[in-house]
C-alpha cells in the first residue's frame, strides 16, 4: 500500500524565496488548513470553557458574583444530590453500554448472509429512531410505560397480569429508561459493525474452513479481533453520549421515582435553571466533562491493551 | 439449516418492530383523531383517518418557514462544517507542522466536551456581539464541528503518499492538491459526515431554543416543542404532527446520502 | 455521478449563502411593520415575551395563542409609529430556563408576561425589576385588592395581573349520572373528606376511577397538596420563612388516606409515576369521575369537545376543595401577568407603561378573561359568564381565604421541586407518609437556611 506517513510536502523549486525551506513553506499551509476550524474551536468551545471553568470560581446567579474559591467544589463532594446522580449516571452508563454493543454486534452478525435487499431495509429500520425527535419518541414511550391507559399494561392484562406501575418502582423505572435509550441507541453501532464486517476479507473465512474450524471458532478467532477497532470506537462514543442524555429523563421520569433516575446533567440542568446558581452549576459540569475525559482515557488505555 | 434461518429472521423482526414501534405509532397517530391515541385496546390502525393535526399544523402555525430554517440553517451550517473538516482533517493527517498532536488532541478533548459546559458563556458571548436571534448568530458556533476534523483525519490517513508525490511532481501547488486529489478521495467520508452533522444540527435543541426567539426564526424542532405544551393541556394528535414531519427530512436526507455515509463510516473508523 | 452531485450542491449552496448574507441583514420580517420613524422622534426598541396563555378572544384576527397579543401590539404600532416591538411567544415549560439565561446574559425583554405568581419573586431577588407603581397611577381603585398584593414587593409594585386562574376541584357529573349515583354531588359544591372518599369508593369501577393523583413531576405540588391543607395541615408558616408540613399529623393523615384509596381502588393506580398532564387526559377521556384543576378547565373543556380531544358527554361541576369538618377550604390561586425589566432610558420606560397602559384596559380585560375562562382582576371587567357553572364557582372563590403556597419566598422554584420525590416515597410505600414529610420539610428548610445568610 506504500507509505502513508511521511509528511506531504511541496516539491523543491516552485519559484518561491530559496530562504523559505521546503519543509516550513509546507508547515504554513498546514497552519493555513487548521486555522478555520481551529479559530472556531478557540472562539466557541475553548473559551466558553474557560469561562465556565471561571464561573465555577463563583457563586454566580444572576446578579453580581464574587469569587469562593473552591467552595463549590468541595460542596459538590458532600452534596446529597450531586453524589446519587453521579452514581446513577454510572449505573445508567454500565448498564446501556455493554448492552449496545452485545445487541448491535449481535444483530450485525445475525444480519451476514441474508440478502442486500433485506439488509438494507433492516439497516434502516433500525437507525431511524435515531434520528427522530426524542421528544415526541418519548410522549410515545411514556404512553406504553402509562399504567392506566399504557400499552405494555394493555399486553400484560392480555396474558392475565395485573397493571404493573413499570414507572413507579426504582428498578422498573431504570430499566424503562434503558429500555428507551437503547431502542434508539442500536442503529449507529449497527451500521458501524456491518461495515466492519463486510470489511473482513472472505479468504480468512475459506482458510480457516480449510484448516477445519468450526463457525463459532472461525466466529471468535476471525471476526472478533477484526471488529475490535470498530468496538472500541462504539464503546467510547456511547459512554459520552450516555453521560449526556437528558431530554428522556425530564420527560419520562423527571428524574424520579424518588431520584432514581436522576443523572448528572438533569441535576446541572435544575441547578443552573432551577435554582439559577450558574456558579455551582458550572462547577458540577466541569466535574462532568472530568469524568468523561478520565472514562474515555481508561476506556482507550485498557482496550488497546487488549491487542 | 433452516431452523437457523427462521430464528435468525425472526430475533431481526422482532428487533426492529420493537424499535420501529414508537415511531410507527408517532405517524399514524398523526392521522387519528385526539381521542383515539390513546385508547384502551390501542387502535392499531388509525380508524378514523384525519388530516385535522397536519391542517392545525401548517395552517394556524407558520411551520413552512420553521421547516425552512431548520432545513436551510442546516444545508448552510453543513457546507461550512464540510470544508472547515476536510482541510483540518487533511492537514492534521498529513501535514506534520509543530505541534500537530498538541492542536490535535485538543480537538479530540472538545469532542468529550458536554454541551452543558458551554451553554451559558456560549450564550452571553453570542449576545455581546448582538447576534442573538439571527441565522449568523445561531450557525457559527455550530460550525465547530471536532468529530468532522476526527472523521476526516481517520480517512485521509489511508490515503496514500506516493499519490501525493505524484502530484506535485506534475507541477501540483497545495491548494490544487487538495481540491483536485484529497476532496475527490474522500467523498465518502464527507459524505457520511454531511448526514452526521445535519442530524447534529436539526436535533441541538437547548441551543436552539436558547438562541432563536421570534416565531418566524424558529426550527422544525423547536416550533414543534412550543406549540405541544399549552397550559399542560398538551395537544397530542399536533405533537405527533410535528414529530412525524420533523423526522421526514432527515429521514429522506439520510436515505439520498446512505451509500456514501455506510462507506465513509466504515473507511473512518479503521485505526 | 458524485462529482456532478457535489459540483451542484456546491454551486446552489453559494447562491444559498448569498441569500442568507442579504437576507441575513434585514432579519426575518419582524411582526410590526416596518418603517421610518417620523422626523425627530427617536426609533424606540421594544422586547415582548410572552406564554401561550390567551386564544381565542373576541376581536382578534386569529384564534390562537398570541394572535390577540400580536394584534394590540400593531395597534399601538399604528398610533407610535416609531416604536418597534419584537414579539416572542415561549412555551410554558421553557420560558423560567429562557428568562434566566437572558437575565443571566444581562439581555432580558422589556416585558414579560408570565405566570407571576410562581416567578416574580426570584426576578425580584436579583434586582433586575423595574418598580411600576406608576403604570396604575390611574386605574389602581379599579383593582381587586387582594389580586394585586401579591405584587408588591417592599411597598414597590413590580408586575400588573392580567388573568387570575384559580385552582379548585371539578366532577365530571355524567359519569355520577350514568351510574345512577348523582344523589351524591352535593348543591353547595361542599364535601367533607368522608363525604368525598366515600363517593369515589362508589363511583369507582368498570374503567373509571373516583380521581387520580399525581407524583411523577415537579408540578405536583399545588394541586394535591389542597387536600393535605383542606385536612388542616400548613405547608408553610405565616411569614413564608419555613416549611411546617411536617408538623402536621393532618398531612401524614391525609397521605395515608391516599394510600388506602389506591389500595382499594377508588384513585387511579400508578399515582407516583403519572404526571399532572397524564391526569387532565384521563379526565378528558372520562376516565376520571373528578380532579383538581385551575377554571380554565371551563375553557379547555369546551373547546375539546369541539376539536374532539374531549368525550363529548362530560359535564362540569365545580367543588370546593375538600375538607375536614372544622376547616374552611382554601382555594390556589394562579396569576398571570406583566412585569417590566430594568429600564434605563426614561423615553422608553414612558413607552413602555404607555404599551401596558393600552393593553391592560377594562375593556381587554373583560375579553380576556371571557376567552379563557379566567378571572379579571378588574373590578369594571367582570364579565357575566354564559357557563351557570363557571359564574357560581367564581362567587365561591371570592368567598374562601387564599392558600399559602409559599410562592412570595424567592425560593419557591427550589422547594417546589422538592415535594414529588417525597411524595412518591410515601405513595410507594419507601417512606411512612410521617418520614416521607419530614424529609421534605428537612430538605426544604435546608434550602431556605442557606439562602437567609
Amino acid at each position: 500500500m506504500g507509505t502513508h506517513n511521511t509528511a506531504w510536502q511541496p516539491r523543491a523549486g516552485t519559484g518561491l524565496p530559496p530562504s523559505l525551506s521546503r519543509k516550513w513553506k509546507s508547515h504554513l499551509w498546514g497552519y493555513f488548513f487548521i486555522l478555520p476550524n481551529l479559530l472556531l474551536i478557540i472562539l466557541f468551545f475553548l473559551y466558553p470553557l474557560f469561562e465556565a471553568f471561571r464561573l465555577s470560581f463563583t457563586d454566580a446567579s444572576i446578579g453580581p458574583s464574587s469569587y469562593i474559591g473552591l467552595d463549590n467544589y468541595v460542596r459538590l463532594f458532600g452534596d446529597e444530590t450531586f453524589l446519587r446522580s453521579l452514581k446513577n449516571t454510572l449505573l445508567f452508563a454500565v448498564i446501556i453500554v455493554p448492552v449496545i454493543i452485545v445487541v448491535s454486534f449481535s444483530l450485525a452478525a445475525l444480519m451476514q448472509n441474508i440478502g442486500n435487499g433485506a439488509k438494507s431495509l433492516f439497516r434502516i429500520l433500525f437507525y431511524v429512531p435515531t434520528i427522530c425527535t426524542p421528544v415526541v419518541l418519548t410522549m410515545v414511550w411514556s404512553w406504553m410505560y402509562n399504567t392506566n391507559t399504557g400499552l405494555l399494561n394493555y399486553l400484560t392484562g392480555l396474558i392475565g397480569f395485573q397493571p404493573i406501575e413499570w414507572l413507579g418502582s426504582p428498578s422498573t423505572a431504570i430499566a424503562a429508561m434503558c429500555v428507551v435509550v437503547i431502542s434508539w441507541s442500536i442503529g449507529q453501532p449497527l451500521i458501524l459493525y456491518l461495515s466492519s464486517m463486510d470489511a473482513i476479507p472472505k479468504e480468512y473465512y475459506e482458510a480457516a474452513q480449510i484448516d477445519g474450524a468450526r463457525s463459532f471458532q472461525r466466529f471468535r478467532h476471525i471476526t472478533l479481533p477484526m471488529v475490535a477497532h470498530t468496538s472500541l470506537f462504539v464503546i467510547i462514543t456511547t459512554t459520552i453520549s450516555v453521560f449526556q442524555i437528558f431530554v428522556v429523563i425530564k420527560l419520562l421520569t423527571a428524574g424520579g421515582p424518588f431520584y432514581s433516575t436522576e443523572t448528572l446533567v438533569y441535576t446541572i440542568y435544575r441547578t443552573a435553571f432551577g435554582s439559577t446558581q450558574f456558579g455551582l452549576a458550572a462547577a458540577q459540569s466541569i466535574v462532568l466533562f472530568l469524568i468523561i475525559m478520565v472514562v474515555s482515557i481508561v476506556q482507550l488505555r485498557f482496550f488497546k491493551a487488549d491487542h | 439449516m433452516d431452523v437457523v434461518r427462521i430464528l435468525k429472521y425472526t430475533v431481526l423482526i422482532l428487533g426492529a418492530i420493537l424499535v420501529v414501534f414508537p415511531l410507527y405509532w408517532m405517524i399514524t397517530g398523526s392521522f387519528k383523531p385526539a381521542l383515539s391515541l390513546w385508547s384502551v385496546p390501542p387502535e392499531w390502525f388509525p380508524e378514523q383517518f384525519t388530516r385535522k393535526h397536519y391542517r392545525e399544523l401548517f395552517d394556524q402555525n407558520p411551520a413552512w418557514r420553521w421547516a425552512w430554517n431548520s432545513v436551510f440553517t442546516g444545508i448552510v451550517s453543513v457546507f461550512f462544517i464540510l470544508l472547515f473538516s476536510a482541510m483540518a482533517g487533511y492537514a492534521y493527517a498529513k501535514k506534520k507542522f509543530p505541534g500537530h498532536t498538541l492542536l490535535f488532541f485538543l480537538v479530540i478533548a472538545t469532542m468529550m466536551m458536554p454541551s452543558q459546559v458551554t451553554l451559558i458563556p456560549l450564550y452571553q458571548f453570542v449576545s455581546r456581539l448582538g447576534l442573538l436571534d439571527t441565522y449568523t448568530g445561531f450557525i457559527v458556533p455550530l460550525l465547530a464541528f471536532p468529530f468532522g476534523v476526527f472523521l476526516i483525519r481517520q480517512f485521509v490517513r489511508y490515503i496514500p503518499d506516493e499519490i501525493h508525490q505524484a502530484a506535485s511532481i506534475d507541477g501540483a501547488g497545495e491548494l490544487q492538491i487538495f481540491v483536485r486529489m484529497v476532496v475527490p478521495l474522500i467523498l465518502p467520508a464527507l459524505g457520511a459526515l454531511a448526514i452526521f452533522s445535519f442530524m447534529h444540527i436539526w436535533n441541538d435543541f437547548i441551543w436552539q431554543l436558547v438562541v432563536l426567539q421570534r416565531g418566524t426564526m424558529k426550527t422544525l424542532p423547536l416550533g414543534v416543542a412550543s406549540l405541544i405544551e399549552q397550559d399542560f393541556s398538551i395537544n397530542y394528535g399536533l405533537a405527533m404532527a410535528g414529530g412525524t414531519i420533523a423526522a421526514v427530512p432527515l429521514i429522506l436526507f439520510f436515505l439520498l446520502f446512505q451509500k456514501s455515509f455506510i462507506r465513509g463510516i466504515a473507511l473512518g473508523t479503521e485505526k | 455521478m458524485q462529482r456532478i452531485k457535489k459540483k451542484a450542491l456546491a454551486v446552489w449552496m453559494m447562491c444559498v449563502m448569498l441569500l442568507a448574507a442579504c437576507s441575513g441583514k434585514e432579519a426575518a420580517p419582524s411582526n410590526t411593520p416596518q418603517g421610518e420613524p417620523p422626523a425627530g422622534q427617536k426609533q424606540i426598541t421594544i422586547d415582548y415575551w410572552t406564554i401561550p396563555v390567551f386564544k381565542n378572544v373576541e376581536g382578534a384576527p386569529g384564534q390562537n395563542f398570541g394572535d390577540w397579543e400580536q394584534y394590540m401590539l400593531e395597534q399601538f404600532r399604528k398610533d407610535h409609529p416609531n416604536v418597534k416591538i419584537n414579539f416572542q411567544m415561549i412555551p410554558i415549560n421553557e420560558v423560567e430556563q429562557k428568562v434566566t439565561i437572558a437575565l443571566a446574559g444581562n439581555n432580558p425583554p422589556d416585558i414579560l408576561l408570565d405566570g407571576l405568581d410562581k416567578r416574580l419573586s426570584k426576578y425580584i431577588q436579583f434586582d433586575k425589576s423595574e418598580p411600576i407603581d406608576d403604570f396604575l397611577e390611574n386605574d389602581k381603585e379599579d383593582y381587586i385588592e387582594s389580586y394585586l398584593k401579591p405584587f408588591y414587593y417592599n411597598g414597590k409594585l413590580y408586575g400588573v395581573p392580567m388573568s387570575i386562574n384559580a385552582e379548585y376541584f371539578f366532577l365530571n357529573k355524567t359519569i355520577f349520572k350514568n351510574k345512577g349515583l348523582e344523589h351524591l354531588i352535593p348543591e353547595d359544591r361542599d364535601w367533607t373528606i368522608e363525604e368525598w372518599r366515600d363517593a369515589m369508593r362508589q363511583v369507582s369501577g368498570d374503567g373509571v376511577y373516583g380521581t387520580a393523583l399525581f407524583a411523577g413531576s415537579e408540578q405536583s405540588d399545588e394541586m394535591n397538596l389542597l387536600y393535605l391543607l383542606g385536612n388542616g395541615a400548613e405547608q408553610w408558616n405565616e411569614a413564608s420563612t419555613q416549611v411546617t408540613l411536617d408538623q402536621y399529623p393532618e398531612a401524614s393523615e391525609m397521605l395515608q388516606i391516599f394510600n388506602e384509596m389506591v389500595a382499594e381502588g377508588s384513585i387511579a393506580t400508578g399515582p407516583a409515576s403519572l404526571k399532572n398532564t397524564d391526569m387532565l387526559e384521563l379526565f378528558k377521556q372520562g376516565k376520571l369521575a373528578m380532579i383538581p384543576w385551575a377554571q380554565s378547565l371551563y375553557g379547555i373543556v369546551a373547546d375539546g369537545q369541539q376539536d374532539g380531544s374531549v368525550v363529548k358527554d362530560l359535564e362540569l361541576y365545580g367543588m370546593k376543595p375538600v375538607h375536614k369538618e372544622s376547616v374552611v377550604p382554601q382555594v390556589a390561586l394562579s396569576y398571570t401577568g406583566y412585569t417590566v425589566f430594568k429600564q434605563n432610558d426614561p423615553e422608553k420606560r414612558e413607552m413602555i407603561k404607555k404599551l401596558i397602559q393600552f393593553i391592560t384596559t377594562s375593556e381587554n380585560m373583560k375579553k380576556l378573561g371571557q376567552a379563557v375562562t379566567r378571572i379579571p382582576p378588574r373590578i369594571s371587567s367582570a364579565y357575566v359568564t354564559e357557563d351557570p357553572d363557571m359564574a357560581a364557582m367564581n362567587e365561591i372563590v371570592t368567598t374562601l381565604p387564599m392558600a399559602n403556597l409559599g410562592m412570595s419566598n424567592p425560593m419557591y422554584s427550589d422547594i417546589r421541586v422538592l415535594w414529588y420525590p417525597s411524595f412518591q416515597a410515601a405513595l410507594l410505600g419507601k417512606l411512612t407518609p410521617q418520614q416521607a414529610l419530614e424529609d421534605y420539610a428537612r430538605k426544604a428548610n435546608e434550602v431556605l437556611k442557606m439562602e437567609q445568610k
